[in-house]
């Protein structure tokens, strides 16, 4: 599901319109790739719900305290440094990252 | 010891690929109209109005459940595929044709306005039709209804869960609002749109497929992994 996302996501990078809109909007490289890994990382939504089933609630509930501080945190951060619209967007990439891997972990470790 | 388990293929029957092309159909139709909304405004113009419109949509979070059930959550609930399509194309398609054209001629004020109206209205309509097809005396429409204390306590745990979750997706746009500036807020929220769609549509097909195997992997069916490789 998440390479399947990330593939429309590519793929529509390929199209002159959505490139120019995204260079309108002043977001380069970065941002693009910063937005396909936080895409990536949705797959956390996924992995939630295989530990519901291990009654892994509070690793859950970790997870998302963990990328609303990384997020705001980054947020933060990249205001006081005047940083570009990449940058908040990098801080969504890191917690949503941070998170899906602190799940998949909790996974394999529930799993034993 | 572990049970062994085996991995099977789950059945897919018509209402699951129905399921499947409606959610994939109302991720498109949001998509569109979100971009175009960013195309008719300024940046800074729709960056404020992201930053509104995911403020009313953290509401979401704290009404009662009841108030849920005319939302998509609710239609999926109703286990007919054929309802949920109706609703959440309708919902999406409404919002892209009032909202779009209000942006443009009218501005990001009156675009907030219909994109409210629009979303009231569905959920009116949502609402009838869930009375409508709920049958009568189900025990969760009673109130006298209560839940065994193990869910209430994981419920608990979830729901704090989905508040530190909802802060970034619902509140970073107004967040950076307040930090930067409604230009920068713009920007962060057209890209952040790419990354809702994978957020929108994982959790749905999650909500759908999850349970099912969940409870299939309890009684050694099925392998537990294969929940991570749906569709």
């Amino acid at each position: 599901m998440a390479a399947g996302t990330l593939g429309s996501f590519s793929a529509s990078l390929s199209i002159e319109v959505t490139r120019t809109l995204w260079r309108s909007y002043g977001l380069g490289k970065t941002a693009i790739a910063t937005t396909a890994l936080a895409m990536v990382a949705s797959f956390h939504i996924q992995l939630a719900f295989v530990l519901l089933a291990f009654d892994a609630e509070r690793h859950i509930l970790a997870g998302s305290v963990m990328s609303a501080v990384l997020g705001i945190g980054g947020f933060t951060v990249a205001a006081a440094s005047s940083a570009e619209p990449a940058d908040y967007i990098v801080s969504v990439a890191v917690g949503e990252t941070a998170r899906c891997l602190y799940l998949l972990l909790s996974y394999f470790r529930l799993r034993g | 010891m572990k049970p062994a388990t085996t991995v099977l293929r789950l059945p897919r029957k018509r209402s699951q690929v129905l399921y499947s092309i409606s959610i994939a159909a109302v991720s498109a139709i949001g998509f569109a109209k979100t971009v175009l909304v960013a195309l008719t405004l300024s940046p800074a113009d729709f960056g404020i109005y992201a930053a509104l419109l995911g403020i009313a949509l953290s509401g979401s979070l704290v009404v009662p459940g009841i108030a849920m059930l005319p939302t998509a959550s609710g239609m999926r609930a109703t286990d007919s595929a054929k309802l949920l399509l109706l609703f959440t194309v309708v919902r999406t398609a409404t919002a892209l044709f009032v909202v779009v054209p209000m942006a443009f001629f009218l501005g990001w004020e009156r675009a907030l306005a219909g994109e409210f109206a629009v979303q009231g209205l569905v959920a009116a309509w949502g609402w009838r039709t869930f009375a409508r097809n709920c049958k009568a005396g189900h025990p969760s429409l009673d109130k006298r209804f209560t839940e065994a204390p193990a869910a209430v306590a994981e419920g608990r745990t979830l729901y704090a869960s989905n508040l530190a979750g909802s802060v970034v997706p619902f509140g970073g746009r107004g967040i950076i609002a307040l930090l930067a500036d409604a230009a920068t807020a713009g920007y962060y929220a057209l890209a952040m749109t790419f990354v809702q769609i994978a957020q929108m549509f994982t959790p749905a097909v999650a909500q759908r497929e999850g349970p099912e195997i969940t409870k299939r992997a309890y009684r050694g069916e099925v392998a537990i992994a294969r929940q991570l490789a749906i569709p």
